[in-house]
Formats: structure tokens, C-alpha cells, sequence
């Protein structure tokens, strides 16, 4: 958008609200012809452009790519921790000491990789997410953050990155469901929401269908039956899944399916007789 | 329901920890189709080796509508006590050993028995369990509930203050939980009694947290502080809170954090 015209017409649409503009373009699109329709139609089939990318110069993926390996190696190496780690009594925890530059290039990233999010580069996104959630790894090598817990020092939605990440699954593999229940066990514990696939997934049938059948599957292998004990991630999905959206002839065909090798399909199932 | 927990019983590994439950849901289906005597039997086998609010008041459902309340209860006392007895405290224990002694509390309480719940709580000795399992805080509350409901705003239209809301909303699960049923059993104990008793189970937790020795307890003592003050208010006997938070202050008069404490959470806060 250089040319005078197209700067004056930025600034016009500034003053539009979201509504606005959508009315705008409707009005615009019926006066074209079917050439220019179709032309039209195209462009915005192929999504909006990844502006925050473009305006930190990572207008393609492979740059931005690059850039989280850059930061990951920056961060591995201690290029923030300048003055060593120790005990910090504010936080009540060891952590290194030196520049926090890291949460903000991180911020800036995760916003890079969204706007690759809304322009549906799917494979390119899920790379750049996974890429991002493993930098926080490094956090079990040493102290190489700033911060006792880097995933809760930045101040990006995590769980909304999460649900970004696993709709770009669910569009761009071609076997989500292993992927995204993979990709869930690396990531439940950053953010808040541990079950951020369901939330991503719940309106995509085809999807959630999918999931549950890979769940099943995998809740067929027994699991130590301690009511107070951590469930495997699988189990844990499979039974926030049927809290969620599965009824009492759901939960009898689970127990006749899983219950005897995981157990609590059948304290769930006599939990909801119970209500 | 009797169904799915016969099918599970059936078909669960016999270490599954989800055994019990699947007998507590098939003792409760029984009893809500007029099985008591088959949920009796059930529900009083599972309770030897699962202590826990619930199993305890469907059993006692059950011996009631069959008449054996009066008999059983004494034996249940006596299964919990022996549990606790014979538990190592030193060498380590469970959380449930914990649970176990704060039913027997709770169990006083529910039967009216106020005395023997304060006598129990007074004289155990346990350590604090993890989470909120603390014998002291569950009879406290629970002789709080009592308390407050036996002179309730029903009678006098006085609600309880911040402090006492606080102290109910933060009560142990049990008492959360199942607190209507000590408000029922409140109507057949004096309500200064009870909430005498209570004071005095928080001037216990009191001296407990100003034997932690950081400001962290003291703290937490000078919360405990604030209910007693707010028991005495709604009796209104300010003055007996008074001599004995001075009391305190002379006592303790070597450790200033304690103090800060204290006067932060009673001079700063009405």
C-alpha cells in the first residue's frame, strides 16, 4: 500500500468497524463482473496477508522458522542468563539471572506464527508452534531462563496458541488425530487449559469422531488402576472427552469396551447414574 | 445402576482401586430399592478397610432403616479408633489415617455427641495431614456450624460476620460437605456449649501455629484469632476475647513477628 490512492484509502477504512467492512466488500463484489469476482474471490480464499509476520521482515515461513531456531540456540546457549542462577526468594524457586529480551522475542514470534495461523499455512504453523512450545523444554536442561517458569512469563494467550496449533493439525495432517493427541501430551501443561484439543476440535465432527476412535484405541492397553493417580495422557482425554460430550449409553458401551482396563469408565458411569 | 457395578466388580482386577467405589454405588443402589438388609452387610464389610464420610452415612442410613443404628454405631467408633491406634504417627502415615481420626470427630458431632467429638479432637494428638485433612479444624467447624445453627438467624435474624463466613467457606471437605446433617443434630445441644468448645479447639490451632515459628504460622494464628473474636462477638462476650488476646500478647511478648501478626489481623481488621 505505497501509492497516494491506496494510503487514502487505508486511512478511510480505519474509521470502519469489522461489520462495516464486510458490508463494504459485499456492496463492491456485487457490482463486479464474474471475472473479477472470481478474482476476488481467490484472494480472499487464499486468507489474510500475515501482516504481524511480514512487519517483523518473516513475510515467509521459512524466515520465521528460522528465527525460533535462532532464539532456541540463543536461549540454549545462556545468551540471557548473564549472571548465573540461583535462588530468587520472590519467586520462591532457582532461576537464572540476566535479560528478560527472551519473553518479548518470544511474544513477538507466537504473534508471527498466528498471523501464518490466520493466513490457514497450516503445516508451516504447526512446525513454528511446536517449535515455540519446545523452546520451553529446555527449562528441564538447566537453568537457561530468566524465570523459574518461562511458559507463565510471556504474556501471549499459550492457551489460545494451543487451540491455534491443534486446528492447523486437524487441517493440514493427514493423520490429525495421532498427531494432535501426540502434540497434547508435549504441550497440556503449558497455559491453563490441558484439554485445548477438545476446546480446538469440538466443532469439527469428522475430527472429534476421529479422536475419540484413536482414544479408545489407545485406552485399550490396562493402565495402573489407582483412583487418585495420575492417568496417562490418553485416558485423561478420553474421559474430559466423555464428560463433555457423551451421554449414559456412551459411557455403558466405554465400559464394555475399556472399563476393565482402565477403570474408571465404570466410576463415571455410576457417578452420572448418580446425579 | 446395580447392573454396572456387578458387571464391574465382575470384570475389575482385584487391585483395582476402583473396587470400593463400585461396592459404596452398589450398598447405595440396594438401599434406594428397599434392600437395607443386603445393603447393610455390603456397606459394613467395605467400611473395615474404607473410612470415608460417605460409605459411613450409607451405612448408617442402612442400620437405621433396620434398627441396628444403636448397636453398630459403638462398633464403628471402636474400627475407627483401632484404625488410628494403630498407626505409627511417627513412622509415617496416610492421608486416610487422617481421614479416619477426623470421621471419628465428624461422627460425634453427627450423633450429637459434642462432648466426646471435642474430647477426641483435644486429647488425639495427630499430625496435620496433607490438604486440609486436620482433625482440629474439622470438629472446630464443625462445632462452629453446630453452634451457629442452634442459635440460628431463624431464631434471632443475626447472620454471622465476615470472619465466620470465611471460617465455614474454608471448612474441610467433610464439613462442607455434609455440614447440613450437624445442623440437624445441632437443634439437641446448647448452642454456648458448642460454640465454647469451638473457641476452644481454635485456641488450640492458635498455639499450634505459634509453635511453627515463622511468620507464615503467625499468620495463620492471627486468623485463628479473628474467628475466636467473631465466635465471642456473636455471644457477646467481647470481653472474654479481649483477656484473652491480651493474654497472648503478654505471653508471647519475646517474639515481635508474632505480634505484627496478631495486631495486623485483629487491630487492623474489625
Amino acid at each position: 500500500m505505497n501509492s497516494p490512492n491506496t494510503q487514502h484509502v487505508a486511512a478511510q477504512l480505519r474509521h470502519f468497524t469489522h461489520e462495516e467492512t464486510i458490508a463494504l466488500v459485499c456492496d463492491f463484489w456485487s457490482d463486479l463482473d464474474q471475472t473479477q469476482q472470481t478474482r476476488l474471490l481467490k484472494m480472499i480464499e487464499q486468507g489474510p496477508r500475515p501482516l504481524a509476520a511480514e512487519a517483523m521482515g518473516l513475510g515467509d515461513p521459512k524466515d520465521l522458522l528460522d528465527d525460533i531456531r535462532l532464539l532456541r540456540d540463543a536461549i540454549a546457549h545462556d545468551h540471557y542468563v548473564e549472571y548465573g542462577a540461583g535462588y530468587d526468594p520472590e519467586y520462591g524457586d532457582y532461576r537464572g539471572f540476566g535479560d528478560d529480551g527472551w519473553i518479548d522475542e518470544m511474544d513477538d514470534l507466537f504473534a508471527a506464527t498466528s498471523s501464518f495461523f490466520r493466513a490457514g499455512k497450516w503445516r508451516a504453523v504447526v512446525k513454528a508452534y511446536l517449535a515455540l512450545f519446545a523452546i520451553f523444554e529446555l527449562n528441564q536442561d538447566g537453568f537457561h531462563f530468566t524465570r523459574p517458569n518461562p511458559a507463565a512469563a510471556l504474556h501471549t494467550d499459550l492457551d489460545e496458541m494451543k487451540r491455534n496449533l491443534f486446528i492447523a493439525i486437524g487441517r493440514g495432517d493427514p493423520d490429525p488425530a495421532s498427531k494432535a493427541i501426540e502434540t497434547s501430551g508435549k504441550v497440556r501443561y503449558y497455559g491453563n487449559d490441558q484439554y485445548a484439543l477438545l476446546e480446538a476440535w469440538q466443532d469439527r465432527a469428522e475430527l472429534a469422531t476421529a479422536l475419540e476412535k484413536a482414544l479408545i484405541a489407545a485406552a485399550r492397553r490396562a493402565i495402573d488402576q489407582r483412583p487418585d493417580g495420575f492417568l496417562p495422557h490418553t485416558s485423561d482425554l478420553l474421559r474430559e472427552f466423555y464428560r463433555r460430550y457423551r451421554g449414559l449409553p456412551d459411557y455403558e458401551s466405554l465400559c464394555r469396551k475399556v472399563g476393565r482396563r482402565q477403570g474408571w469408565p465404570y466410576q463415571d458411569l455410576v457417578s452420572r447414574y448418580c446425579e | 445402576m446395580l447392573t454396572w457395578t456387578d458387571d464391574g466388580l465382575s470384570k475389575l482386577p482385584a487391585k483395582s482401586g476402583y473396587r470400593p467405589m463400585l461396592v459404596e454405588a452398589h450398598g447405595q443402589a440396594l438401599l434406594r430399592l428397599k434392600r437395607p438388609r443386603e445393603a447393610f452387610e455390603e456397606l459394613r464389610a467395605l467400611f473395615r478397610n474404607h473410612m470415608t464420610p460417605s460409605v459411613y452415612l450409607l451405612l448408617r442410613e442402612a442400620a437405621q432403616s433396620i434398627g441396628r443404628w444403636e448397636k453398630l454405631y459403638p462398633s464403628l467408633v471402636m474400627d475407627m479408633h483401632e484404625h488410628v491406634a494403630m498407626v505409627d504417627w511417627e513412622m509415617g502415615y496416610l492421608d486416610e489415617d487422617v481421614h479416619a481420626a477426623e470421621l471419628m470427630g465428624f461422627a460425634h458431632l453427627v450423633e450429637s455427641d459434642w462432648q466426646k467429638a471435642l474430647e477426641w479432637a483435644l486429647n488425639a494428638e495427630l499430625p496435620t495431614g496433607w490438604h486440609d485433612a486436620n482433625l482440629l479444624k474439622v470438629v472446630a467447624t464443625g462445632l462452629l456450624r453446630m453452634g451457629l445453627a442452634s442459635r440460628g438467624k431463624g431464631k434471632t435474624g443475626k447472620q454471622p460476620d465476615e470472619a465466620l463466613t470465611q471460617a465455614l467457606n474454608n471448612a474441610p471437605d467433610i464439613i462442607r460437605k455434609y455440614g447440613d446433617l450437624l445442623e440437624s443434630a445441632a437443634h439437641r445441644s446448647p448452642a454456648r456449649s458448642l460454640l465454647n468448645s469451638a473457641v476452644k479447639l481454635y485456641e488450640r490451632m492458635v498455639e499450634q501455629e505459634i509453635g511453627g515459628r515463622d511468620r507464615d504460622h503467625y499468620a495463620r494464628a492471627g486468623a485463628h484469632c479473628r474467628v475466636i473474636r467473631a465466635i465471642r462477638r456473636w455471644q457477646g462476650r467481647e470481653a472474654a476475647f479481649d483477656r484473652y488476646y491480651q493474654g497472648l500478647l503478654v505471653t508471647h511478648s519475646r517474639r515481635p513477628a508474632l505480634e505484627d501478626e496478631l495486631r495486623r489481623a485483629i487491630e487492623k481488621s474489625r
